[in-house]
């Protein structure tokens, strides 16, 4: 009896702990090939107000806990959102959906999330109620 | 592409401040020629600094300094100076220099004089102080912004100046902050914390002291953050008193706005107010309401888009006076509410006077908040005229929802700027930088989120179709009409401030890096200095010591138009980037 309780509470324990791994690894949320592309859409369109390194300039860093860290409470979807209504600032909506999921792809592989075999989705990404945290310092 | 990786956002908030770059370049170059000889250990001899009282700022009108953001309580940006006049001005050639100071962001500092003493501020919150003389540099303070401030700066990094008072010179900072320094050693004497950076609060704004206050309020209307002005005490920076400028529903205007939305309401304060001392009425603008798009909050959303008229003792409302109810277009009312005595259609009257975002020029009664009339000084399709209230009729039918989008004019950045205007006493005339274009808008789904922009609208600047390549001029109106008497027409946003003189002049920079002096008469140009090292956008300001008249004026190309103008900036891509303090005089005979 006794032994058998340990045994189910430590599954438990188990079993939580690894859901807790799992929520913490960031998910793939694009495919490598978006990102390569992305990098290209980037330093064309968004790197003179963003920084060549994502560090910030005109407008504010993309990369790092200055970008999202666990406080803001930032999910994907509004934080693409603002992207395809917004940016390139001054110019909204001027590059095509494709342009945007491979600057976002890029943008998230910059923030340490893994590339997969999904491709990033526009209308998909902009409810995407997945949290956007970096990885980066 | 504008240069501006140098020195990012990130590396100045990290690295302590200036002290990377620009703090190299402040120390190596921000000195004058004579100064350079001198032997570069010896520490400045700090002139003697008298403190600043109430009655001082109360007589800065008359003051050789130029002792507030715009100069006197009044907000008038004028000088009782005619050294420099029509008849000499060809020979104005440079006194003294900053040096250039490398940061990549736009100078919209105004300069502050009280004495010998000169405080400017730079992009990312360094202040410095000048022997306003000399330009030997006598200290620096590097302010360390908290990095998550950047998140929530819609239009670039700037800092517009420091208030004096007492011995102290007092500053707002991106991240919130307000700060005293002691003005002859740069030492802090006090710093507290307003609002939290990045969750939509930043200061650019200089402050106003009143009967020993510190007056300040906070910018964030892009991203709904609810507006709010405080009263510190000069002192000690312990707040006094703090008034929304958007009201709970408890609060009278709290009905006009649907259910909870005055959370997150907007209603920015951020640009610094004036001040009516027969009266003890602080008069301050009110910004545009959150979300952008109006349809989102039926409703005339008081008092976003508005003039308060304040007790600076208490916080207390007097009066309101909102130019432009259920606001969609980002026509904030926050440009200066300058006073003047003026006759219209033979009454007098106290006004208060204010070229408005929404491309309407008012005079309002300052004593009771009623119009007294409002003319349109641009083309402008957004606003249909007045009612029979006095208020403007918005154009309904160029209210854009997510199914349709809309062309007005003018553009989201207005007819007009924040840039100070100036009201000269003996021609009755009011200098308006005035900015021509217009813009496509439509609404887009947005939802809040504490930190990222709260617009719900995609917007686009274009043309004005009836003055196509032609973004901006400086007109003079006439304060008994309300009509225009003059126009400088120029390609470029016209996107700095002006200074008129008792000399006849008026001051204003260009986007193309010149200082030019006008006939304040006709208009005419009168004198353009060299080119200067980068665009100008700042207010440029004037000041006597020992029977000499000087000029001020920041370079530093940046702000709002780069970042927002889309297409219409291309133009300006070239200009280089970087500041630089100068100084102009008559050479000494
Ligand atoms: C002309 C300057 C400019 C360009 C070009 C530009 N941005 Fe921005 N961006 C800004 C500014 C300014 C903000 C601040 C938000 C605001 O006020 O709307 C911003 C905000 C953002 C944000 C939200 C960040 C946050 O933390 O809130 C993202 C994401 C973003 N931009 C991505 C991009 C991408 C991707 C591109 C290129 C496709 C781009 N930007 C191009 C100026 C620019």
């Amino acid at each position: 009896m006794n032994s058998l309780k340990t045994r189910v509470l430590l599954g438990a324990a188990l079993v939580a702990g690894s859901a807790a791994a799992a929520l913490a690894a960031p998910p793939a949320l694009y495919t490598a090939d978006q990102a390569k592309a992305g990098a290209d859409v980037y330093a064309q369109n968004c790197a003179m107000c963003h920084g060549a390194d994502l560090s910030g300039a005109a407008g504010p860093a993309l990369v790092g806990q200055a970008f999202a860290n666990a406080a803001n409470k930032f999910t994907v979807g509004p934080v693409f959102t603002e992207v395809v209504q917004q940016m390139p600032a001054g110019q909204p909506a001027s590059l095509t959906h494709e342009q945007y999921e491979d600057a976002f792809a890029y943008i998230l592989q910059q923030n340490g999330y893994p590339a997969g075999t999904t491709k990033l989705d526009y209308t998909a990404t902009m409810s995407s109620k997945v949290p956007l945290v970096s990885e980066k310092p | 592409m504008p240069k501006i990786s140098l020195q990012h956002r990130l590396k100045g908030a990290t690295a302590f401040g200036c002290a990377g770059l620009a703090l190299a370049a402040c120390a190596a170059l921000a000195v004058p020629a004579k100064a350079q000889t001198a032997a570069p250990a010896a520490a400045p001899v700090a002139p003697a600094y008298t403190p600043v009282s109430q009655s001082d700022l109360v007589g800065a009108s008359t003051s050789d300094g130029w002792l507030m953001f715009n100069r006197d309580y009044a907000g008038q940006d004028y000088v009782p100076f005619d050294q420099i006049n029509a008849g000499n001005v060809s020979t104005l050639s440079t006194a003294w220099t900053s040096g250039k100071i490398d940061i990549p962001d736009g100078f919209e500092g105004t300069p502050i004089v009280s004495g010998n003493y000169m405080f400017v501020t730079t992009p990312k919150d360094h202040v410095i102080a000048y022997n306003a003389k000399t330009g030997e540099k006598l200290w620096q303070y590097d302010y360390k912004i908290a990095p998550a401030a950047y998140k929530t700066l819609c239009c670039d990094t700037n800092n517009r100046g420091v208030a004096v008072y007492g011995s102290s010179v007092i500053f707002g900072t991106l991240d919130n902050h307000v700060v005293a320094l002691d003005a002859t050693t740069g030492k802090e004497q006090w710093n507290v914390s307003l609002a939290e950076p990045g969750v939509g609060y930043s200061i650019t704004e200089a402050p106003l002291v009143v009967n020993g206050k510190v007056i300040i309020a906070s910018g964030g209307g892009e991203y709904g953050a609810r507006g709010f002005i405080v009263g510190l005490d000069a002192t000690n920076g312990q707040q006094v008193w703090k008034t929304y400028t958007i009201p709970s529903p408890d609060e009278p205007g709290g009905d006009t706005w649907p259910k909870g939305m005055y959370q997150t309401g907007g209603g920015a304060a951020w640009m610094t107010g004036t001040y009516d001392a027969d009266t003890n009425t602080l008069l301050w603008g009110v910004g545009n309401p959150g979300p952008w798009l109006a349809k989102m909050r039926p409703g005339k959303n008081l008092y976003s888009d508005s003039l308060l008229a304040l007790d600076p003792d208490t916080g207390k409302m007097k009066w309101y006076y909102q130019y432009t109810a259920n606001d969609t277009w980002d026509y904030d009312g926050v440009n200066t509410p300058q006073l003047a005595d003026i006759t219209y259609e033979g009454k007098s009257y106290k006004a208060v006077i204010e070229a408005n975002r929404n491309g309407y020029f008012y005079a309002i009664d300052r004593t009771d908040g009623k119009l007294i009339y409002a003319k349109p000084f641009i083309h402008d399709t957004s606003i249909l005229g007045i009612d029979k209230t006095g208020h403007a009729i918005t154009n309904e039918e160029l209210k854009p929802t997510l199914t349709k989008s809309i062309f007005t004019c003018p553009s989201f950045l207005g007819g007009k700027n924040w840039w100070p205007g100036s009201i000269d006493p003996e021609t009755n005339m009011a200098y308006v930088p005035t900015l021509h274009a217009c813009m496509t808008m439509v609404g887009v789904p947005v939802t809040y989120s504490a930190g990222l922009p709260f617009l719900g609208e995609k917007f686009e600047m274009k043309d004005d179709p009836t003055s196509p390549g032609q973004y901006g001029s400086l007109q003079a109106i006439d304060l008994s009409t309300g009509k225009k008497v003059w126009e400088q027409k120029s390609s470029y946003p016209w996107d700095a401030g002006t200074l008129a003189t008792k000399g006849g002049l008026v001051f204003s920079g260009t986007v193309d890096g010149y200082l030019k002096a006008f006939d304040a008469k006709t208009g005419q140009v009168v004198w353009t200095s060299p080119q200067l090292t980068s665009g100008i956008i700042s207010n440029p300001i004037s000041y006597q010591i020992d029977g000499k008249q000087y000029v001020a004026i920041w370079t530093g190309w940046g702000g709002v138009w780069p970042i927002w103008a889309g297409k219409l900036a291309a133009p300006e891509v070239k200009i280089p980037r970087g500041g630089q303090l100068y100084v102009f005089a008559l050479p000494s005979s």
